[in-house]
């Protein structure tokens, strides 16, 4: 999804070691936009279902 | 995926608000999450700041993780603070960057702004300034941020690839996002995707 909105060099870095559910995991993650990126979007979606 | 209608997005932001402004009046004991200065030293936040912020900013800090371990803020830079709670994480940036740099914090909270506000007033920080705002709609010019971080907000956001958006948009080219957060390790069953109730919890 961070790659959707243009994002590059994503990374999950570590765990964060808490856990909020036995179904959860606490991540770090590091995303970087690119040197060369546009910075407005012409396509921001309006789409209710994207998460 | 069962879709968000515009009232599954009212109730979702309503819980989040109402969860939010308990926990900005008394996040000790009201929540699970790492809290107060002992959730800080569990995340490995710099020693210095135990030293810098005050005892009762620290005991406001609520997060999931500490996004400043993911790379250097450094001093100069422009910091972006999404979904900021009661700007514990805008406070370190904003010693971080220091008087050359600056800091914005946005939540959509009132009351965890005000008490973001409180705890500004409590330093001497200068470069720092709180707008309430979604994440999704960031009322922030194009390219002005070097940096953004969240601590435990995306997780909450109904659209996330529209927040995921607006951050870019705000960042300079290069600039960073440095993100803690929760994330399921399952696929969820159909009945707590549908369970709206479910979002703040």
């Amino acid at each position: 999804m961070a790659n959707e909105a243009g994002f590059v060099e994503g990374e999950l870095v570590k765990d964060t070691g808490f856990n909020s559910s036995p179904v959860t995991k606490g991540v770090l993650l590091r995303f970087r936009k690119p040197k060369d990126a546009q910075t407005k979007l012409a396509n921001i979606s309006s789409n209710p279902t994207e998460r | 995926m069962k879709s968000i209608t515009a009232e599954d997005r009212r109730r979702i932001e309503e819980g989040i608000r109402q969860k939010y402004t308990k926990v900005a009046k008394s996040p000790e004991g009201n929540f699970r999450y790492p809290t107060g200065e002992a959730g800080l030293k569990g995340q490995n936040y710099s020693p210095e700041i135990f030293i810098k912020l005050p005892k009762d900013i620290l005991a406001s800090y609520c997060g999931v993780g500490n996004p400043f371990t993911l790379g250097p803020i450094n001093k100069g830079e422009a910091v972006l603070d999404l979904s900021c709670g009661a700007g514990v994480d805008t406070l370190i940036a904003a010693i971080m960057v220091g008087r050359r740099g600056r800091v914005v914090g946005i939540d959509f909270t009132p009351e965890m702004l005000e008490r973001a506000t409180e705890n500004l007033r409590k330093t001497s920080l200068d470069n720092v300034t709180f707008r309430e705002a979604s994440a999704e709609d960031l009322p922030l010019p194009d390219a002005s941020f070097d940096a953004a971080i969240s601590n435990g907000v995306f997780n909450l956001i109904p659209n996330k690839l529209k927040a995921l958006k607006e951050v870019f948009r705000v960042l300079k080219p290069l600039g960073r996002l440095m993100i803690a957060d929760q994330v399921l390790t399952v696929e969820p069953s159909e009945g707590i995707r549908s369970m709206v109730e479910n979002w703040a919890r």
